[in-house]
C-alpha cells in the first residue's frame, strides 16, 4: 500500500515538474513574441517616421538638398521594410506588405523625380542670376528691357518660393523677350528665357510631385501594416493569456492535490514514528516475532535486559533466552494457549547472554491480520530488581538491629517513628518512650538554638547535616555523639522522614585529645615539637614574605648536655632541659615562639624584627640567662649555648632552609669556642658583635671622657678671614680606636644617648666661641650639628638657651645645623620648632644642601640663615658640569633669598676660585685648615700677642 | 526696384547650400574580410566568363581608374559593347547601379555583366557547375552556409567592391582641414563649380551617384541611348542617366555613357552647355578641370590584385 502511494507521488511530482517546464518554454515564447513585436511596432514606428521625413524632403523645393541624406533614408526605410518581410505568410499580411512595397516604390519614383528635376531648377536659378547680371550691366539693350528682365526674375522667385505670383504675367514677360529683335544675336538673353523656361516647366512639375504625396498612400500602408500587426498581436496575447491561466490553474491544482497528498502522508508517518517511538523507548521490554517464532523485531530495553544485541536476536527464537528454570509442562500450557489464539501472561525465568538470570513479567499476544497470524507480540517487564530489592531489604533490617550506631528514624513532622536496639542500649530509653516523640528529649542543653536552627536549614537545603553532638540520656549522662542525619525524600522530593545515626565519641575524643597533644608537644619540656615548628615556621614564613619583614631563627645547642647526661643520668638531663628552656623563655617576647628541636637542642622565632642585629641582641640575652648556675637535686650545675642565627629572606627562601643555615650557624659557633652566637651571614656576625660591643662602649664614653671636640674654621672667599668655626665630635675609644662620627651618631641616634651627647657638643662650643673671642679671633658664628632626634626632646630649647647663657654666649653667635633630609622629613612641625630658635636669636643653617630634596620653592618658606653646599658637590669642581649647574643654581638662589652660603670640602684652589668667582661667600675644608682641637687653632689663628686663653 | 533686388539676393541665397556640399571618403569601411579576399579572386578570375576570357578585371583596371579607358568594352569572342564602361571605384557610394540605375547594389550589378551576352555570356546553372569543380566550391561552403549559390558569388564580388574606395584625394584632404592640400586654382575652380551650378548635381560623398538627371536639360545632347526609359518606359524618363561620380574622374576617360569625348576640358564645355545651359570661359574651365584633378584618391592596397 505504502508503496502504491509513493508511485502516486511520484507520477504526480513528474507530471508537475513537466508542467511546470512547458509552462517556462510556453512563457518564453510569450516574451519573444512580445519582443518581435516589440521590434515589429519599433521598425513600423521609424517607417512613419521616415515617410515624414519623404514629405518634408518633397517640400524643400528650389533648395539645394545632399541627395545622399534622401538616399540614406530611402536605403533605411528599404532595409526597415525587409525586416518586416518575414513576420508571416499569411495572406492579408503578404496584401498589405506588397501595398507597402508598391507604395514605397512609388514614393522613391516621386523622390527620384523631384530630385532631378530640383537639381535642373537650382542650376537654372544659378544661371538667371548670373544671367540678370550680366543683362543689368549690358548697356546696349535698352532700359526697358533690362528692367523687365530684373521683373521676370523677381516674379520667378516670387513663383519658386510659392508666394502668389502670376504665372500669367511671367509667360508675358518671357514672350516680350523672344519677340524682342535682339533676342536671336543675345546669347545671355536666349539663355535667360531658356532656363526661365525650365524653372516654370519643372515647377510645376515639382508641385504636382508634392501634390501627389498629399493622399498619403505610403502612411497608409505603413499605417494598415501596423493596425494589422496589432490586432493580430493582441489576438495571440489574449490567446496567450488563456492557455498561460490554464497552465497556471493546472499547475495550482496539481499543487493542491501534492500538499493534500504531502500532509496525510505526514500525518500517517508521525503516527508511525510515535508508536515506534514508544515502542522503543518503552519501561518494558517488547519482542515481535513472526509466525514461525522467528524474532523481527526487538526494542532497547529488551536488548539491555538479555544481553543479546539485536543483531544476535533478529532471525532467531525466542527460546534462546531459555533459562531451564521452568519444567515443560510450563512451556507447554504456554503454547496451547497461544495455538489457540489468547493472550498468555505469567512470569517467566530467562537467561541473559552472560549467564545470569533474571524475572520478567510478559504477556505474549498472537496478532491477528485479516484473519492470519502474522506476528506474535511479547511485552515484558524486569522484575529482577524488585525481588532483588526486597532480598536487600531482609537484610538492612538486620544491620538496622545490629548496628553499634543508635539509629533514630523521624516522620516529616520530626516525630520518632523507629529506634534500633542500640538506641536503646546508648539512650536508655525503651522503645515504645521515645515512639511518636520529639526528639528534643535527647536535648543536652549544650547547644543555643542557632546549633539547631542551622541543622534544620541544612537539612532544608543539603538534605544531609553531620556534625558533634551532646545528647543526654534518659539517666541524664551527657554523650558526645558524631550525628548524621539525612532527610529522606519520596518519589516527589517531598521530604518523608529524616534518619538520625549517632555514633558515641566519648572513647574517640579521649585518644583524640592525647594524640592531639602528643602530635605537637614535646613531652618533657611541654614546648612545641619539631612538627609543630616546622608548621608554625611555614605559616610565619608566608606572613613575613606577606609583610615584607624579617625574621630570625635562633638555634640554640647546649654546649656539653652529653656529659651531664652521661655523668649524671637522664633524670638530672631531663630536669636541666625543662629548667633551660623555661629561662629561655622567660627573655623572650610573648609574640616569640620557642620549641624543642630534640636532644639539647631548642629554635627560637623571632617575628617582624627591624633590625639584623636585633636578633643578636636576644641572642646575648639567651646566653647570659643560661650561663646562670641551675640547682638540679643537689648538684649546682652551670652550662653554656651555642647559638646559630640565620634570617628570612636573607638566608632561606623556606623555612627548611632557614633551620638548616641558622643549624649550621650554630655549628660554626660551636667550633669558634662556644658559649657565643653567630650569624650564617658572617659579615653580620662580625658587624653585630663590633655594634653590640661599640653600643655599650658609647653608652659610656661620656662617662669616660673619651668623646672630644673639633673646629673646622670657615673664612671669608674675599677676604680670607675666619668668620666661623663647625664644632664637630670626636670618639676615641681606648681599645675600638677612634671611631668615624658618621658611625658613632646614628647608633647615638638610634640608642637616643645622641641627646646628652649633643647637649655636650653644644656646651662645648659655647666655651670654645668664649676661648675664641679672648683669644681676639672675631667670628660671627659657631655651628653645631643639631639630629632631628635632639629636637624631639622637649627642652631641648630651654636647654640650649641655658648654656649658651651660662657661658656667655649670645645665640646670635650660634648657629643651628640641620640636614636637608631631616627638614623634609619633618617638615611641618620643625617649622616652627626653627622658628622657636630664631626667635630667641639662633641662626638656622641647613646642612649638606643639594643632597635631599627640597624644592626650590620650598626652600622660600623656610625660616633659614644660611646653607651649606655639600661637599659631595664641590669635590669634582670646576670639572664635572653637573656639579657646576647644582653649584650654581644653589649659589644663585641662595644669593636671591638673602642666605649667607658655606662651601663644605674645598679641597683645591681651583675649586676655591670656582666658588669665588660664583659669589659664594665662605668655604670650610682643608685647603684652608683641616678641624683642629681649639688650642691648637688659638695657637695658629690668633694674633701671636695674645694671651693663651683662659682655662675653665 | 531697390528692395526687388534685396529680395532676390535673398532668395538666392535659399539655393545656396548652407554646409560643405562635397563630404571626403572614409578612411574604411567594415567588410567581411574572408568574403573580400573570396570576392577579389572572383573579380580576378576569367572562369566567370563562358569561355573563360573575361574577367571583371578586363573592364575595370582597378589601378587606371577603375573603368577600361575605353569608349566601349569588349566582351567574349571580341563582342563590342554598347555603353562605356563606368569605373567600379567608389561604385559602393551610388544609390544605384548601371548608367540607366537599373540595379539596386552592387550585388545586383555584378549580375549584369555576367549574364549579359556580349560581355561574359555566361548562365548562373552553368557557372555555379563550373566553380562546383574548383577549389572554390569549398571556399563558398567555409563562408557561406548556402555554398556556392548565385546570390552567394555576386555577394562575395560586392564584398570584394566595398573594399575598391579612394580616400585621401587632396581635395578630400582640403575639406578635412588642410588647407594646402589643393592649389590657389583649384580653390576657384571648387568655388566655380559651385557658383556655376555644377553642384545641384554633382556633390555629395560621391561628388555624383545619388540622382538621376536629364542628359541635355537645356537643349538634344544627341544621345543614341535612351537612359531609364528603357527600364521604366516612361516619358519622363527620356535621356533621364544616373549622374555619374566624378571621384578620379581624371583618370577614368573617355567620358559620358557613349565616351563622346576624352578631353575632361570637353566634357565640362560640354556639361556647360547641355546641362548648364550657360557661356563658361576657357579660363573657367582650366580651373574647374584643376579643381576636378584633385579628386582623384589612393586606391588601397588590400583592394590590389
Amino acid at each position: 500500500m505504502k508503496l502504491i502511494k509513493r508511485d502516486t507521488m511520484t507520477i504526480m511530482l513528474t507530471g508537475f515538474a513537466l508542467l511546470l517546464l512547458l509552462l517556462f518554454a510556453y512563457l518564453i515564447r510569450v516574451e519573444q513574441d512580445i519582443e518581435t513585436y516589440n521590434s515589429n511596432s519599433d521598425a513600423i514606428a521609424s517607417l512613419f517616421i521616415l515617410d515624414k521625413e519623404f514629405d518634408n524632403v518633397l517640400l524643400r523645393k528650389f533648395a539645394f538638398v545632399n541627395c545622399d541624406q534622401i538616399n540614406a533614408k530611402t536605403a533605411l526605410f528599404k532595409t526597415t521594410v525587409s525586416t518586416l518581410s518575414g513576420i508571416t505568410d499569411a495572406a492579408p499580411f503578404r496584401k498589405r506588405f506588397e501595398y507597402l512595397e508598391r507604395a514605397f516604390a512609388e514614393k522613391t519614383e516621386t523622390i527620384e523625380r523631384f530630385k532631378s528635376d530640383n537639381a535642373s531648377i537650382l542650376n537654372s536659378i544659378h544661371v538667371l542670376y548670373d544671367l540678370q547680371r550680366t543683362i543689368s550691366r549690358d548697356t546696349t539693350l535698352p532700359q526697358k528691357l533690362r528692367t523687365r528682365v530684373n521683373e521676370t526674375l523677381f516674379l520667378l522667385m516670387q513663383f519658386a518660393s510659392d508666394i502668389a505670383a502670376d504665372e500669367v504675367e511671367i509667360n508675358r514677360h518671357l514672350e516680350a523677350f523672344k519677340a524682342h529683335s535682339t533676342f536671336g544675336t543675345h546669347p545671355p538673353l536666349r539663355h535667360f528665357y531658356a532656363h526661365a523656361r525650365v524653372v516654370l516647366n519643372n515647377a510645376h512639375t515639382i508641385n504636382r510631385l508634392a501634390q501627389t504625396t498629399d493622399d498619403h498612400r505610403l502612411q497608409r500602408a505603413i499605417m494598415e501594416l501596423h493596425t494589422y500587426l496589432e490586432s493580430r498581436y493582441l489576438r495571440n496575447l489574449a490567446i496567450q493569456k488563456g492557455i498561460t491561466l490554464l497552465f497556471f490553474l493546472s499547475v495550482f491544482a496539481v499543487l493542491i492535490i501534492l500538499t493534500r497528498m504531502h500532509l496525510r502522508s505526514m500525518r500517517d508517518k508521525q503516527e508511525l514514528q510515535a508508536f515506534k517511538f514508544a515502542v522503543q523507548h518503552s519501561d518494558n521490554s517488547i519482542v515481535m516475532t513472526n509466525a514461525d517464532r522467528r524474532i523481527v523485531y526487538v526494542n532497547d530495553v529488551f536488548q539491555r535486559t538479555s544481553g543479546y544485541t539485536e543483531q544476535e536476536l533478529l532471525g532467531r527464537n525466542p527460546n534462546i533466552l531459555k533459562s531451564g528454570e521452568h519444567n515443560r509442562e510450563f512451556y507447554d500450557e504456554m503454547n496451547r494457549r497461544l495455538e489457540r489464539g489468547e493472550p498468555w501472561e505469567g512470569e517467566l525465568i530467562n537467561r541473559r547472554k552472560d549467564g545470569s538470570l533474571y524475572y520478567e513479567k510478559a504477556s505474549i499476544v498472537p496478532v491477528y491480520l485479516e484473519g492470519r497470524l502474522i506476528y506474535y507480540l511479547a511485552i515484558k517487564l524486569d522484575i529482577s530488581k524488585y525481588i532483588e530489592q526486597a532480598k536487600a531489604l531482609e537484610q538492612s533490617a538486620a544491620v538496622f538491629e545490629n548496628t553499634e550506631e543508635a539509629i533514630m528514624i523521624t516522620d516529616r513532622r520530626n516525630r520518632i517513628t523507629t529506634v534500633n536496639r542500640a538506641f536503646t542500649e546508648m539512650l536508655g530509653y525503651e522503645e515504645e518512650e521515645v515512639i511518636g516523640k520529639d526528639p528534643k528529649i535527647l536535648q543536652s542543653g549544650r547547644h543555643g538554638s542557632s546549633f539547631y536552627e542551622e541543622m534544620w536549614t541544612r537539612l532544608a537545603q543539603h538534605g544531609v547535616w553531620h556534625n558533634k553532638i551532646y545528647n543526654k540520656t534518659k539517666s541524664g549522662e551527657i554523650i558526645p555523639f558524631w550525628m548524621t542525619i539525612k532527610a529522606i525524600k519520596d518519589e516527589n522530593g517531598e521530604i518523608s522522614s529524616y534518619t538520625a545515626i549517632q555514633t558515641d565519641l566519648r572513647e574517640i575524643e579521649r585518644s583524640q585529645a592525647r594524640a592531639d597533644f602528643l602530635a605537637y608537644h614535646d613531652s618533657l619540656t611541654g614546648l612545641a615539637n619539631r612538627l609543630n615548628l616546622e608548621e608554625y615556621l611555614a605559616h610565619a614564613v608566608k606572613v613575613s614574605k606577606r609583610n615584607r619583614s624579617n625574621l630570625a631563627l635562633l638555634f640554640i645547642d647546649l654546649d656539653r648536655f652529653k656529659v651531664i647526661n652521661d655523668s649524671l643520668g637522664h633524670h638530672v638531663g631531663d630536669d636541666m632541659l625543662r629548667k633551660v628552656a623555661k629561662r629561655i623563655q622567660s627573655v623572650l617576647r610573648d609574640t616569640d615562639t620557642i620549641a624543642r628541636w630534640g636532644g639539647d637542642e631548642f629554635v627560637v622565632i623571632l617575628e617582624d624584627i627591624r633590625k639584623k642585629s636585633d636578633p643578636a641582641h636576644i641572642a646575648q640575652k639567651i646566653l647570659t640567662i643560661i650561663q646562670a648556675p641551675i640547682a638540679i637535686q643537689s648538684y649546682k650545675l652551670q652550662t653554656t649555648a651555642s647559638i646559630g642565627i640565620s634570617l628570612f629572606p636573607d638566608d632561606g627562601a623556606t623555612g627548611a632552609e632557614i633551620i638548616k643555615n641558622a643549624d649550621s650557624a650554630m655549628y660554626h659557633a660551636k667550633s669558634l669556642g662556644k658559649n657565643n652566637y653567630h650569624y650564617y651571614t658572617e659579615s653580620l656576625s662580625v658587624e653585630s658583635h663590633r655594634r653590640l660591643a661599640m653600643e655599650q662602649a658609647l653608652q659610656k664614653a661620656l662617662e669616660h671622657r673619651e668623646l672630644s671636640v673639633v673646629y673646622q674654621p670657615q673664612y671669608h672667599l674675599e677676604t680670607r678671614q675666619i668668620v666661623g668655626m663647625e664644632a664637630l665630635v670626636r670618639w676615641t675609644h681606648p681599645e675600638l680606636g677612634s671611631v668615624s662620627p658618621s658611625e658613632f651618631i646614628p647608633m647615638a641616634e638610634d640608642t637616643g644617648i645622641i641627646v646628652p651627647i649633643g647637649e655636650f657638643v653644644f656646651e662645648e662650643a659655647c666655651r670654645a666661641y668664649a676661648a675664641f673671642s679672648a683669644a681676639g679671633m672675631k667670628l660671627e658664628s659657631i655651628s653645631v650639628n643639631v639630629s632631628s632626634i635632639q629636637f624631639r626632646h622637649e627642652q631641648l630649647l630651654e636647654r640650649f638657651t641655658a648654656i649658651a647663657k651660662a657661658h656667655k654666649t649670645p645665640p646670635e653667635r650660634i648657629r643651628i645645623e640641620i640636614t636637608e633630609r631631616y627638614l623634609m622629613e619633618y617638615s611641618i612641625s620643625n617649622l616652627s620648632i626653627l622658628e622657636e630658635f630664631r626667635r630667641h636669636g639662633f641662626k638656622i643653617s641647613i646642612d649638606d644642601f643639594g643632597t635631599g630634596y627640597s624644592s626650590m620653592n620650598y626652600l622660600k618658606q623656610l625660616p633659614l640663615d644660611a646653607i651649606k653646599i655639600d661637599k659631595s658637590f664641590v669635590e669634582e669642581l670646576p670639572h664635572n658640569q653637573n656639579d657646576i649647574a647644582i653649584t650654581k643654581a644653589i649659589i644663585t638662589l641662595s644669593n636671591s633669598l638673602g642666605y649667607t652660603i658655606v662651601a663644605e670640602g674645598v679641597e683645591n684652589e681651583a675649586q676655591e676660585q670656582f666658588l669665588k668667582a660664583q659669589g659664594c661667600h665662605f668655604a670650610q675644608g682643608y685647603l684652608f685648615s683641616r678641624p683642629q682641637s681649639r688650642e691648637a687653632l688659638i695657637r695658629t689663628f690668633a694674633a701671636g700677642a695674645e694671651p693663651p686663653e683662659p682655662k675653665h | 526696384m531697390i528692395p526687388r533686388i534685396c529680395l532676390i539676393l535673398l532668395l538666392a541665397g535659399a539655393v545656396l547650400p548652407a554646409a560643405e556640399p562635397i563630404q571626403p571618403i572614409p578612411d574604411y569601411i567594415p567588410v567581411n574580410s574572408r568574403k573580400v579576399t573570396l570576392g577579389r579572386e572572383l573579380f580576378f578570375d576569367p572562369i566567370l566568363s563562358r569561355d573563360n576570357t573575361i574577367s571583371c578585371a578586363s573592364c575595370h583596371f582597378i589601378e587606371m581608374g577603375g573603368d577600361d579607358n575605353s569608349r566601349h568594352s569588349f566582351g567574349i569572342g571580341g563582342q563590342e559593347g554598347d555603353i562605356n564602361a563606368p569605373t567600379v571605384l567608389n561604385a559602393v557610394f551610388n544609390f544605384r547601379q548601371f548608367w540607366d540605375g537599373r540595379a539596386q547594389d552592387l550585388a545586383e550589378q555584378a549580375l549584369g555583366p555576367i549574364e549579359n551576352p556580349v560581355e561574359m555570356g555566361h548562365r548562373f546553372p552553368d557557372l555555379v557547375r563550373k566553380l562546383s569543380a574548383t577549389p572554390y566550391k569549398a571556399a563558398f561552403e567555409a563562408i557561406y552556409e548556402t555554398g556556392l549559390t548565385r546570390s552567394n558569388i555576386v555577394d562575395a564580388i560586392a564584398e570584394y567592391e566595398k573594399t575598391l574606395i579612394t580616400p585621401n584625394a587632396p581635395f578630400d584632404r582640403y575639406l578635412k582641414g588642410d588647407k594646402t592640400a589643393i592649389t590657389q586654382e583649384q580653390k576657384e575652380g571648387y568655388a566655380l563649380f559651385k557658383s556655376k551650378g555644377c553642384i545641384a548635381c554633382h556633390h555629395g560623398i560621391n561628388v555624383g551617384g545619388n540622382l538621376y538627371n536629364k542628359f541635355g536639360v537645356m537643349e538634344d545632347a544627341g544621345s543614341r541611348h535612351l537612359g531609364r526609359f528603357n527600364v521604366t518606359g516612361n516619358e519622363a524618363d527620356r535621356y533621364m542617366f544616373k549622374v555619374p561620380t566624378l571621384r578620379n574622374i581624371a583618370e577614368t576617360a573617355p567620358y559620358f555613357h557613349d565616351g563622346r569625348t576624352s578631353s575632361l576640358a570637353e566634357a565640362v564645355i560640354i556639361m556647360a552647355r547641355y546641362q548648364l545651359g550657360r557661356q563658361i570661359t576657357m579660363e573657367e574651365v582650366r580651373r574647374i578641370v584643376a579643381f576636378l584633378q584633385s579628386l582623384s584618391g589612393d586606391i588601397p592596397d588590400t583592394a590590389k590584385q
